[in-house]
Protein backbone atom coordinates (compact mmCIF):
# COMPACT_ATOMS: atom_id res chain seq x y z
CA UNK A 1 0.00 0.00 0.00
CA UNK A 2 1.17 3.20 -1.17
CA UNK A 3 0.87 5.90 2.24
CA UNK A 4 -0.85 9.44 1.29
CA UNK A 5 1.48 11.94 1.10
CA UNK A 6 1.24 14.45 3.96
CA UNK A 7 -0.30 17.56 2.61
CA UNK A 8 2.29 20.70 2.35
CA UNK A 9 2.39 24.00 1.55
CA UNK A 10 4.18 23.48 -1.42
CA UNK A 11 5.06 21.64 -3.71
CA UNK A 12 8.99 21.21 -4.42
CA UNK A 13 8.47 22.24 -8.01
CA UNK A 14 8.14 25.58 -6.33
CA UNK A 15 11.92 26.11 -6.82
CA UNK A 16 13.32 26.37 -10.12
CA UNK A 17 17.34 25.55 -10.94
CA UNK A 18 18.95 25.02 -14.07
CA UNK A 19 20.05 21.26 -14.40
CA UNK A 20 23.52 22.83 -15.58
CA UNK A 21 23.38 21.05 -19.07
CA UNK A 22 25.94 22.03 -21.12
CA UNK A 23 24.65 23.24 -24.91
CA UNK A 24 26.30 23.36 -27.87
CA UNK A 25 27.94 26.98 -28.38
CA UNK A 26 28.00 25.89 -32.17
CA UNK A 27 25.73 23.75 -34.37
CA UNK A 28 28.28 20.60 -36.26
CA UNK A 29 26.97 19.45 -39.54
CA UNK A 30 29.22 16.78 -41.49
CA UNK A 31 27.04 17.84 -44.26
CA UNK A 32 27.82 21.47 -45.61
CA UNK A 33 30.71 23.41 -45.12
CA UNK A 34 30.16 27.40 -46.17
CA UNK A 35 32.88 29.69 -46.88
CA UNK A 36 32.37 33.41 -46.62
CA UNK A 37 33.92 36.46 -48.80
CA UNK A 38 36.05 38.63 -46.43
CA UNK A 39 33.32 41.53 -47.02
CA UNK A 40 30.40 39.82 -45.37
CA UNK A 41 30.44 36.85 -42.92
CA UNK A 42 26.93 36.22 -43.62
CA UNK A 43 27.44 35.80 -47.40
CA UNK A 44 28.63 32.30 -49.06
CA UNK A 45 31.00 32.01 -51.91
CA UNK A 46 31.98 28.58 -51.68
CA UNK A 47 29.75 25.41 -50.62
CA UNK A 48 31.01 22.45 -50.19
CA UNK A 49 28.37 19.12 -49.82
CA UNK A 50 29.76 16.46 -47.93
CA UNK A 51 33.12 17.62 -49.88
CA UNK A 52 31.84 17.98 -53.10
CA UNK A 53 31.93 21.74 -54.46
CA UNK A 54 28.09 23.03 -55.20
CA UNK A 55 29.05 23.68 -58.48
CA UNK A 56 30.91 21.22 -59.43
CA UNK A 57 27.94 18.99 -58.23
CA UNK A 58 25.40 21.38 -60.73
CA UNK A 59 27.91 20.75 -63.71
CA UNK A 60 28.17 17.14 -63.41
CA UNK A 61 25.40 15.81 -61.08
CA UNK A 62 21.39 14.98 -61.97
CA UNK A 63 18.93 16.10 -58.85
CA UNK A 64 18.52 12.67 -57.24
CA UNK A 65 22.03 11.78 -57.31
CA UNK A 66 22.33 15.31 -54.54
CA UNK A 67 19.07 14.50 -52.61
CA UNK A 68 21.31 10.28 -52.45
CA UNK A 69 24.27 12.54 -51.41
CA UNK A 70 23.00 14.94 -48.73
CA UNK A 71 21.51 11.88 -47.11
CA UNK A 72 24.51 9.35 -47.80
CA UNK A 73 27.37 11.28 -47.57
CA UNK A 74 28.49 9.88 -50.71
CA UNK A 75 27.20 10.04 -54.38
CA UNK A 76 25.70 6.62 -55.55
CA UNK A 77 27.06 4.18 -57.82
CA UNK A 78 25.92 4.26 -61.30
CA UNK A 79 23.45 1.29 -60.35
CA UNK A 80 22.23 2.86 -57.20
CA UNK A 81 21.70 6.32 -58.98
CA UNK A 82 19.40 4.39 -61.46
CA UNK A 83 17.38 2.76 -58.34
CA UNK A 84 17.05 5.67 -56.60
CA UNK A 85 15.78 7.39 -59.69
CA UNK A 86 13.52 4.55 -60.55
CA UNK A 87 12.15 4.62 -57.16
CA UNK A 88 11.98 8.51 -57.08
CA UNK A 89 9.39 8.08 -60.23
CA UNK A 90 7.20 5.07 -58.78
CA UNK A 91 6.22 7.30 -55.74
CA UNK A 92 6.65 10.13 -57.77
CA UNK A 93 2.54 10.52 -58.13
CA UNK A 94 0.02 9.29 -55.17
CA UNK A 95 -2.60 10.35 -57.58
CA UNK A 96 -5.80 13.03 -57.68
CA UNK A 97 -7.86 10.35 -55.12
CA UNK A 98 -5.15 9.92 -52.69
CA UNK A 99 -6.33 12.24 -49.43
CA UNK A 100 -2.63 13.86 -49.76
CA UNK A 101 -3.61 14.75 -53.05
CA UNK A 102 -7.27 16.28 -52.12
CA UNK A 103 -5.86 17.81 -49.03
CA UNK A 104 -3.42 19.64 -52.01
CA UNK A 105 -6.26 20.42 -54.17
CA UNK A 106 -8.42 21.72 -51.43
CA UNK A 107 -5.99 24.04 -50.37
CA UNK A 108 -5.49 25.11 -54.32
CA UNK A 109 -9.07 25.72 -54.77
CA UNK A 110 -9.82 27.15 -51.51
CA UNK A 111 -6.54 29.89 -52.52
CA UNK A 112 -4.63 29.14 -49.73
CA UNK A 113 -1.40 31.04 -50.09
CA UNK A 114 0.44 28.79 -52.79
CA UNK A 115 3.78 28.09 -50.05
CA UNK A 116 1.15 26.46 -48.30
CA UNK A 117 0.12 23.71 -50.48
CA UNK A 118 2.99 21.19 -50.80
CA UNK A 119 3.25 21.69 -46.66
CA UNK A 120 0.14 20.89 -46.13
CA UNK A 121 -0.60 17.97 -48.87
CA UNK A 122 3.08 16.76 -47.31
CA UNK A 123 1.48 16.67 -44.19
CA UNK A 124 -1.57 14.85 -44.61
CA UNK A 125 1.26 12.35 -46.51
CA UNK A 126 2.65 11.84 -43.52
CA UNK A 127 0.21 9.50 -42.46
CA UNK A 128 0.11 5.89 -42.19
CA UNK A 129 -2.69 5.41 -44.32
CA UNK A 130 -1.05 4.88 -48.09
CA UNK A 131 1.92 7.36 -46.95
CA UNK A 132 4.65 7.67 -45.15
CA UNK A 133 3.59 7.38 -41.20
CA UNK A 134 4.96 3.93 -40.86
CA UNK A 135 8.22 4.31 -42.71
CA UNK A 136 10.64 4.20 -40.01
CA UNK A 137 8.71 1.57 -38.23
CA UNK A 138 8.72 -0.74 -41.41
CA UNK A 139 12.35 -0.32 -42.35
CA UNK A 140 13.67 -1.03 -39.13
CA UNK A 141 11.06 -4.50 -39.39
CA UNK A 142 12.16 -5.21 -42.70
CA UNK A 143 16.07 -4.44 -42.40
CA UNK A 144 15.85 -7.38 -38.93
CA UNK A 145 13.57 -9.86 -40.43
CA UNK A 146 14.78 -9.77 -44.02
CA UNK A 147 17.66 -12.00 -42.37
CA UNK A 148 15.37 -14.53 -41.69
CA UNK A 149 13.78 -16.97 -43.76
CA UNK A 150 10.86 -15.43 -45.55
CA UNK A 151 8.10 -18.40 -44.73
CA UNK A 152 8.18 -17.69 -40.91
CA UNK A 153 6.90 -13.99 -41.54
CA UNK A 154 3.97 -15.58 -43.65
CA UNK A 155 1.31 -15.91 -41.16
CA UNK A 156 2.17 -12.71 -39.47
CA UNK A 157 1.69 -10.97 -42.85
CA UNK A 158 -1.45 -12.83 -43.63
CA UNK A 159 -2.54 -11.37 -39.49
CA UNK A 160 -1.62 -7.92 -40.61
CA UNK A 161 0.77 -8.05 -38.21
CA UNK A 162 3.52 -6.48 -40.29
CA UNK A 163 4.07 -2.91 -40.62
CA UNK A 164 3.01 -1.52 -44.74
CA UNK A 165 1.95 -5.28 -45.26
CA UNK A 166 -1.59 -4.79 -45.81
CA UNK A 167 -4.71 -4.38 -48.10
CA UNK A 168 -6.16 -1.40 -49.59
CA UNK A 169 -9.82 -0.65 -49.66
CA UNK A 170 -10.45 -4.13 -48.72
CA UNK A 171 -7.73 -5.93 -50.98
CA UNK A 172 -4.22 -6.43 -51.81
CA UNK A 173 -2.74 -3.37 -53.43
CA UNK A 174 -2.72 -3.73 -57.07
CA UNK A 175 -0.69 -0.77 -58.29
CA UNK A 176 1.41 -1.41 -55.65
CA UNK A 177 2.03 -4.81 -57.02
CA UNK A 178 2.47 -3.19 -60.36
CA UNK A 179 5.13 -1.22 -59.27
CA UNK A 180 6.77 -3.96 -57.48
CA UNK A 181 7.07 -5.83 -60.11
CA UNK A 182 8.22 -2.96 -62.28
CA UNK A 183 11.01 -1.70 -60.05
CA UNK A 184 12.07 -5.85 -59.63
CA UNK A 185 15.06 -5.04 -62.74
CA UNK A 186 16.42 -2.68 -60.69
CA UNK A 187 16.41 -3.46 -57.02
CA UNK A 188 15.87 -7.36 -57.22
CA UNK A 189 19.70 -7.42 -56.39
CA UNK A 190 19.07 -5.67 -52.97
CA UNK A 191 18.46 -8.67 -49.95
CA UNK A 192 15.56 -6.50 -48.28
CA UNK A 193 13.92 -6.02 -51.52
CA UNK A 194 14.09 -9.53 -52.42
CA UNK A 195 12.45 -10.93 -49.40
CA UNK A 196 9.97 -8.58 -49.82
CA UNK A 197 8.75 -9.91 -53.21
CA UNK A 198 9.67 -13.45 -51.73
CA UNK A 199 6.76 -12.45 -49.24
CA UNK A 200 4.82 -11.10 -52.07
CA UNK A 201 4.54 -14.07 -53.98
CA UNK A 202 3.41 -15.96 -50.55
CA UNK A 203 0.58 -13.27 -49.17
CA UNK A 204 -0.22 -11.60 -52.49
CA UNK A 205 -2.53 -14.67 -53.60
CA UNK A 206 -4.29 -14.61 -50.41
CA UNK A 207 -5.44 -10.83 -50.76
CA UNK A 208 -2.89 -8.81 -48.44
CA UNK A 209 0.37 -7.46 -50.27
CA UNK A 210 2.76 -4.86 -50.43
CA UNK A 211 2.12 -1.20 -50.14
CA UNK A 212 4.52 1.87 -51.60
CA UNK A 213 5.56 2.14 -48.34
CA UNK A 214 6.76 -0.98 -48.03
CA UNK A 215 8.74 -1.28 -51.28
CA UNK A 216 9.84 2.40 -50.95
CA UNK A 217 11.10 1.06 -46.98
CA UNK A 218 12.61 -2.58 -48.75
CA UNK A 219 14.74 -0.07 -51.39
CA UNK A 220 15.92 2.86 -48.92
CA UNK A 221 17.32 0.05 -46.75
CA UNK A 222 19.16 -1.75 -49.49
CA UNK A 223 20.50 1.87 -50.75
CA UNK A 224 21.61 2.49 -46.69
CA UNK A 225 19.03 4.62 -45.74
CA UNK A 226 18.43 5.35 -42.06
CA UNK A 227 14.98 4.49 -40.81
CA UNK A 228 14.50 8.09 -39.64
CA UNK A 229 15.34 9.10 -43.39
CA UNK A 230 12.51 7.05 -44.95
CA UNK A 231 9.39 9.00 -44.03
CA UNK A 232 11.13 12.36 -45.22
CA UNK A 233 12.34 10.59 -48.08
CA UNK A 234 9.37 9.06 -48.71
CA UNK A 235 7.21 12.74 -48.44
CA UNK A 236 10.06 14.10 -50.67
CA UNK A 237 9.58 11.81 -53.67
CA UNK A 238 5.61 12.02 -53.40
CA UNK A 239 6.05 15.33 -53.43
CA UNK A 240 5.79 16.63 -57.02
CA UNK A 241 2.44 14.98 -57.62
CA UNK A 242 0.73 16.40 -54.60
CA UNK A 243 2.04 19.66 -55.68
CA UNK A 244 1.08 19.66 -59.25
CA UNK A 245 -2.32 18.83 -58.22
CA UNK A 246 -3.18 21.43 -55.96
CA UNK A 247 -1.59 24.10 -58.34
CA UNK A 248 -3.53 23.10 -61.03
CA UNK A 249 -6.53 23.85 -58.67
CA UNK A 250 -5.20 27.26 -56.92
CA UNK A 251 -6.67 28.49 -60.99
CA UNK A 252 -9.73 27.54 -60.40
CA UNK A 253 -13.11 28.53 -58.92
CA UNK A 254 -14.19 27.36 -55.49
CA UNK A 255 -16.75 25.55 -57.23
CA UNK A 256 -14.73 23.24 -59.24
CA UNK A 257 -13.84 21.15 -55.94
CA UNK A 258 -16.83 18.76 -53.88
CA UNK A 259 -19.05 20.21 -52.24
CA UNK A 260 -21.25 18.02 -50.76
CA UNK A 261 -25.05 18.83 -50.57
CA UNK A 262 -26.74 19.07 -47.45
CA UNK A 263 -28.84 15.83 -48.39
CA UNK A 264 -25.73 13.77 -48.55
CA UNK A 265 -24.17 14.98 -45.22
CA UNK A 266 -25.36 12.51 -42.44
CA UNK A 267 -25.39 13.96 -39.03
CA UNK A 268 -25.20 11.25 -36.57
CA UNK A 269 -25.80 12.95 -33.50
CA UNK A 270 -28.81 15.15 -32.44
CA UNK A 271 -28.65 18.05 -31.37
CA UNK A 272 -28.91 18.99 -27.57
CA UNK A 273 -28.78 22.35 -25.50
CA UNK A 274 -25.98 21.74 -22.96
CA UNK A 275 -26.09 25.43 -21.81
CA UNK A 276 -28.55 26.80 -19.81
CA UNK A 277 -29.73 30.24 -21.28
CA UNK B 1 31.64 50.68 -40.56
CA UNK B 2 30.24 46.96 -42.79
CA UNK B 3 27.32 47.08 -44.69
CA UNK B 4 25.60 43.73 -42.18
CA UNK B 5 26.69 46.32 -38.83
CA UNK B 6 21.94 45.56 -38.11
CA UNK B 7 22.05 42.25 -37.75
CA UNK B 8 25.62 41.88 -35.60
CA UNK B 9 23.21 43.29 -32.16
CA UNK B 10 21.15 40.02 -32.91
CA UNK B 11 24.12 37.81 -33.80
CA UNK B 12 24.62 34.98 -31.11
CA UNK B 13 22.06 36.17 -28.99
CA UNK B 14 18.46 36.57 -28.61
CA UNK B 15 16.22 40.46 -28.37
CA UNK B 16 12.94 40.37 -27.42
CA UNK B 17 10.49 42.93 -26.81
CA UNK B 18 7.67 40.29 -25.34
CA UNK B 19 9.47 38.56 -22.51
CA UNK B 20 10.61 35.00 -21.76
CA UNK B 21 12.34 32.72 -19.19
CA UNK B 22 15.20 33.29 -17.05
CA UNK B 23 15.50 29.76 -15.08
CA UNK B 24 14.61 30.74 -11.22
CA UNK B 25 13.70 33.87 -11.80
CA UNK B 26 10.40 33.71 -13.25
CA UNK B 27 8.64 34.27 -17.05
CA UNK B 28 8.19 37.55 -17.91
CA UNK B 29 5.55 38.68 -20.84
CA UNK B 30 5.39 42.74 -21.80
CA UNK B 31 6.20 43.25 -18.26
CA UNK B 32 4.17 40.84 -16.63
CA UNK B 33 4.91 37.79 -14.71
CA UNK B 34 3.06 35.19 -16.10
CA UNK B 35 2.58 32.86 -13.31
CA UNK B 36 2.27 35.75 -10.80
CA UNK B 37 0.33 38.43 -12.95
CA UNK B 38 -1.44 36.46 -15.30
CA UNK B 39 -1.87 33.15 -14.50
CA UNK B 40 -5.42 32.43 -13.06
CA UNK B 41 -6.23 36.42 -13.20
CA UNK B 42 -6.41 36.64 -16.60
CA UNK B 43 -8.29 35.02 -19.08
CA UNK B 44 -6.44 32.92 -21.97
CA UNK B 45 -7.79 34.99 -24.71
CA UNK B 46 -6.79 37.60 -22.86
CA UNK B 47 -2.98 36.42 -23.03
CA UNK B 48 -3.73 35.08 -26.64
CA UNK B 49 -3.97 39.06 -27.62
CA UNK B 50 -1.37 39.89 -25.30
CA UNK B 51 0.89 37.55 -26.84
CA UNK B 52 0.44 38.92 -30.44
CA UNK B 53 -0.02 42.69 -29.59
CA UNK B 54 2.21 43.32 -26.43
CA UNK B 55 -1.39 44.98 -25.29
CA UNK B 56 -3.63 43.43 -22.17
CA UNK B 57 -6.84 43.82 -23.87
CA UNK B 58 -9.89 43.85 -21.21
CA UNK B 59 -11.52 40.43 -20.21
CA UNK B 60 -14.84 42.19 -22.51
CA UNK B 61 -12.46 42.01 -25.42
CA UNK B 62 -10.97 39.27 -24.59
CA UNK B 63 -14.52 37.16 -24.44
CA UNK B 64 -15.47 39.16 -27.60
CA UNK B 65 -12.49 37.43 -29.45
CA UNK B 66 -13.21 34.42 -27.69
CA UNK B 67 -16.86 34.03 -29.00
CA UNK B 68 -15.67 35.07 -32.77
CA UNK B 69 -13.41 32.16 -32.49
CA UNK B 70 -16.50 29.97 -31.60
CA UNK B 71 -18.13 31.26 -34.97
CA UNK B 72 -15.23 29.96 -37.09
CA UNK B 73 -15.04 26.68 -35.16
CA UNK B 74 -17.39 24.62 -37.35
CA UNK B 75 -17.17 21.20 -37.11
CA UNK B 76 -17.94 20.75 -40.63
CA UNK B 77 -15.72 19.17 -42.98
CA UNK B 78 -16.61 20.97 -46.50
CA UNK B 79 -14.90 23.95 -45.20
CA UNK B 80 -11.85 23.95 -46.49
CA UNK B 81 -9.59 23.98 -43.90
CA UNK B 82 -11.51 21.60 -42.45
CA UNK B 83 -11.63 18.89 -45.00
CA UNK B 84 -7.88 19.09 -45.00
CA UNK B 85 -8.62 18.33 -41.20
CA UNK B 86 -10.76 15.68 -41.91
CA UNK B 87 -8.55 13.84 -44.66
CA UNK B 88 -5.52 13.87 -42.21
CA UNK B 89 -7.64 12.53 -40.03
CA UNK B 90 -8.39 9.81 -42.20
CA UNK B 91 -5.02 9.23 -43.69
CA UNK B 92 -4.13 8.56 -40.16
CA UNK B 93 -1.76 11.47 -39.36
CA UNK B 94 -1.88 13.21 -35.75
CA UNK B 95 -3.93 15.44 -34.01
CA UNK B 96 -0.99 18.14 -34.48
CA UNK B 97 -0.57 17.53 -37.72
CA UNK B 98 -4.15 17.98 -38.85
CA UNK B 99 -4.76 20.73 -37.13
CA UNK B 100 -1.51 22.80 -38.12
CA UNK B 101 -2.38 21.60 -41.73
CA UNK B 102 -5.88 23.43 -41.34
CA UNK B 103 -4.20 26.68 -39.95
CA UNK B 104 -2.16 26.64 -42.87
CA UNK B 105 -4.82 26.49 -45.22
CA UNK B 106 -6.70 29.19 -43.48
CA UNK B 107 -3.79 31.47 -45.06
CA UNK B 108 -6.09 32.08 -47.49
CA UNK B 109 -6.91 35.23 -49.69
CA UNK B 110 -10.59 33.37 -49.98
CA UNK B 111 -11.36 33.27 -46.55
CA UNK B 112 -9.93 32.79 -42.92
CA UNK B 113 -7.52 34.85 -41.20
CA UNK B 114 -5.81 36.96 -44.23
CA UNK B 115 -8.71 38.56 -45.65
CA UNK B 116 -8.76 40.08 -42.09
CA UNK B 117 -6.14 42.46 -42.93
CA UNK B 118 -8.09 44.04 -46.09
CA UNK B 119 -11.22 43.60 -43.73
CA UNK B 120 -9.15 46.26 -41.42
CA UNK B 121 -8.31 48.12 -44.29
CA UNK B 122 -11.17 48.46 -46.15
CA UNK B 123 -13.97 49.73 -42.89
CA UNK B 124 -10.52 52.31 -41.89
CA UNK B 125 -10.72 53.77 -45.81
CA UNK B 126 -14.60 53.81 -45.88
CA UNK B 127 -14.18 55.46 -42.70
CA UNK B 128 -11.20 58.34 -44.07
CA UNK B 129 -13.63 58.71 -47.34
CA UNK B 130 -16.80 59.14 -45.83
CA UNK B 131 -15.74 61.45 -43.20
CA UNK B 132 -14.14 63.64 -45.79
CA UNK B 133 -17.72 63.52 -47.86
CA UNK B 134 -18.57 60.89 -49.51
CA UNK B 135 -21.35 59.27 -49.45
CA UNK B 136 -22.05 56.08 -48.65
CA UNK B 137 -23.59 55.23 -51.63
CA UNK B 138 -21.29 56.84 -53.92
CA UNK B 139 -18.18 54.56 -51.93
CA UNK B 140 -19.68 51.74 -53.20
CA UNK B 141 -20.43 52.50 -56.65
CA UNK B 142 -16.59 53.16 -56.65
CA UNK B 143 -15.75 50.64 -54.85
CA UNK B 144 -17.46 48.18 -57.27
CA UNK B 145 -16.25 49.51 -60.25
CA UNK B 146 -13.03 48.11 -58.93
CA UNK B 147 -14.66 44.79 -59.59
CA UNK B 148 -16.47 44.97 -63.09
CA UNK B 149 -19.54 46.28 -60.86
CA UNK B 150 -20.13 43.23 -58.82
CA UNK B 151 -20.45 43.70 -55.09
CA UNK B 152 -16.89 41.95 -54.82
CA UNK B 153 -16.23 44.21 -51.00
CA UNK B 154 -13.95 42.69 -48.68
CA UNK B 155 -15.93 42.04 -45.30
CA UNK B 156 -19.65 41.56 -47.67
CA UNK B 157 -21.15 38.79 -48.91
CA UNK B 158 -19.55 35.24 -48.77
CA UNK B 159 -18.64 31.97 -50.58
CA UNK B 160 -21.52 29.36 -51.05
CA UNK B 161 -24.79 31.13 -49.15
CA UNK B 162 -25.88 34.67 -48.66
CA UNK B 163 -26.39 35.74 -45.47
CA UNK B 164 -24.42 35.20 -42.12
CA UNK B 165 -25.70 33.59 -38.91
CA UNK B 166 -23.00 34.71 -36.98
CA UNK B 167 -23.43 37.82 -37.12
CA UNK B 168 -26.62 37.86 -35.08
CA UNK B 169 -24.70 35.74 -32.37
CA UNK B 170 -21.89 38.24 -32.70
CA UNK B 171 -24.35 41.05 -31.73
CA UNK B 172 -25.89 39.53 -28.80
CA UNK B 173 -22.38 38.59 -27.66
CA UNK B 174 -21.72 42.37 -28.23
CA UNK B 175 -24.28 43.75 -26.23
CA UNK B 176 -24.16 41.44 -23.97
CA UNK B 177 -20.57 42.27 -22.73
CA UNK B 178 -21.21 45.92 -22.64
CA UNK B 179 -20.42 47.07 -25.82
CA UNK B 180 -21.67 50.31 -27.64
CA UNK B 181 -21.72 50.46 -31.69
CA UNK B 182 -18.48 52.61 -32.66
CA UNK B 183 -17.85 54.90 -35.47
CA UNK B 184 -16.37 51.86 -37.76
CA UNK B 185 -19.07 49.53 -36.77
CA UNK B 186 -21.44 51.95 -37.40
CA UNK B 187 -20.43 52.73 -41.05
CA UNK B 188 -20.21 49.28 -41.82
CA UNK B 189 -24.36 48.75 -41.36
CA UNK B 190 -24.77 51.95 -43.54
CA UNK B 191 -22.79 50.43 -46.48
CA UNK B 192 -24.92 46.97 -45.63
CA UNK B 193 -27.86 48.62 -45.90
CA UNK B 194 -27.20 50.27 -48.94
CA UNK B 195 -25.71 47.07 -49.91
CA UNK B 196 -28.44 44.87 -49.60
CA UNK B 197 -30.96 47.95 -51.34
CA UNK B 198 -28.54 47.41 -54.55
CA UNK B 199 -26.81 44.01 -54.85
CA UNK B 200 -29.20 41.63 -52.34
CA UNK B 201 -25.87 41.31 -50.20
CA UNK B 202 -24.92 42.07 -46.61
CA UNK B 203 -22.27 42.06 -44.31
CA UNK B 204 -20.26 38.79 -43.58
CA UNK B 205 -18.32 37.67 -40.27
CA UNK B 206 -15.05 39.58 -41.53
CA UNK B 207 -16.77 42.91 -42.02
CA UNK B 208 -18.42 42.64 -38.61
CA UNK B 209 -14.87 41.89 -36.75
CA UNK B 210 -12.76 44.52 -38.93
CA UNK B 211 -15.10 47.30 -37.98
CA UNK B 212 -15.61 46.57 -34.26
CA UNK B 213 -11.90 45.16 -33.65
CA UNK B 214 -11.02 49.07 -35.61
CA UNK B 215 -13.10 50.60 -33.28
CA UNK B 216 -11.43 48.33 -30.09
CA UNK B 217 -8.43 50.24 -31.37
CA UNK B 218 -6.58 46.85 -33.13
CA UNK B 219 -4.80 48.05 -36.27
CA UNK B 220 -4.86 45.30 -39.26
CA UNK B 221 -1.47 43.63 -38.58
CA UNK B 222 -2.69 42.94 -34.47
CA UNK B 223 -5.53 41.65 -35.61
CA UNK B 224 -4.63 39.35 -38.31
CA UNK B 225 -1.47 37.82 -35.52
CA UNK B 226 -4.47 37.70 -32.63
CA UNK B 227 -6.80 35.39 -35.18
CA UNK B 228 -3.64 33.10 -36.51
CA UNK B 229 -5.24 30.08 -35.10
CA UNK B 230 -8.71 31.31 -35.51
CA UNK B 231 -10.09 27.79 -37.14
CA UNK B 232 -7.73 25.44 -35.76
CA UNK B 233 -10.65 24.06 -33.14
CA UNK B 234 -13.04 22.78 -36.05
CA UNK B 235 -10.19 21.56 -37.88
CA UNK B 236 -9.68 19.43 -34.97
CA UNK B 237 -13.07 18.22 -34.65
CA UNK B 238 -12.96 17.55 -38.22
CA UNK B 239 -9.75 15.34 -37.81
CA UNK B 240 -10.92 13.58 -34.78
CA UNK B 241 -14.43 12.99 -36.32
CA UNK B 242 -12.40 10.72 -39.35
CA UNK B 243 -9.65 9.49 -36.98
CA UNK B 244 -11.95 7.07 -35.16
CA UNK B 245 -13.28 5.67 -37.93
CA UNK B 246 -11.97 3.21 -40.77
CA UNK B 247 -8.52 4.63 -42.18
CA UNK B 248 -9.26 6.61 -45.87
CA UNK B 249 -13.21 6.46 -44.52
CA UNK B 250 -13.36 10.84 -45.58
CA UNK B 251 -15.12 11.08 -48.99
CA UNK B 252 -13.32 8.10 -50.91
CA UNK B 253 -12.71 8.80 -54.08
CA UNK B 254 -13.22 5.77 -56.75
CA UNK B 255 -11.40 6.28 -60.18
CA UNK B 256 -14.73 7.07 -62.31
CA UNK B 257 -15.10 10.06 -59.89
CA UNK B 258 -12.14 11.96 -61.30
CA UNK B 259 -12.55 13.22 -65.15
CA UNK B 260 -9.80 13.52 -67.00
CA UNK B 261 -9.29 15.82 -69.09
CA UNK B 262 -5.99 15.51 -70.46
CA UNK B 263 -3.90 13.90 -73.18
CA UNK B 264 -4.56 10.39 -74.77
CA UNK B 265 -2.41 7.80 -73.84
CA UNK B 266 1.15 8.39 -75.97
CA UNK B 267 4.66 7.38 -75.77
CA UNK B 268 7.84 8.75 -74.09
Amino acid sequence: MIATPKPTPASASSTVRSRGDVFASKIETKITDEQSPIHNPYHVNKQLIHGYDHLDLIDNCNFADVIYLLLRGNLPSEKDSILFNKLALALINPGPRHPATQASITAGVGKTDTVNILPIALGVYGGAFDGAGDMEKTIRFLRKSSKKAVIEFEKDALNNKIPSITQHFGDADTYANILLDKLKPYAITGNVFSWLTQLQVLIYPKNIGVTKTSIAAAIFADLGFQPRQGAALMQLLAAPGLMAHGLEFSNKPVTAMLFEPDETYQIETKVESIINE
Amino acid sequence: MNNYQPWEKYHARIVSSRGGWKIGSGVQNCGYDMMDDLVGKASYMQVVVLNATGRLPSKAVADWIEAIHICLSWPDPRIWCNRIGALAGSSRTSSVTASCLGVLAAESTSYGIKPLISGVDFIKDAYAQVTQGASVEDFIISETKKHGGKPHLMGYARPIAKGDERIPAMEKVTKNLGFSIGEHLALAYQIESALSIKFDESMNINGYMSAFLVDQGFTAIEVYRTFSALVVSGVTACYADTADRIAGNFAPLKTDDVIYKGRPLRSV
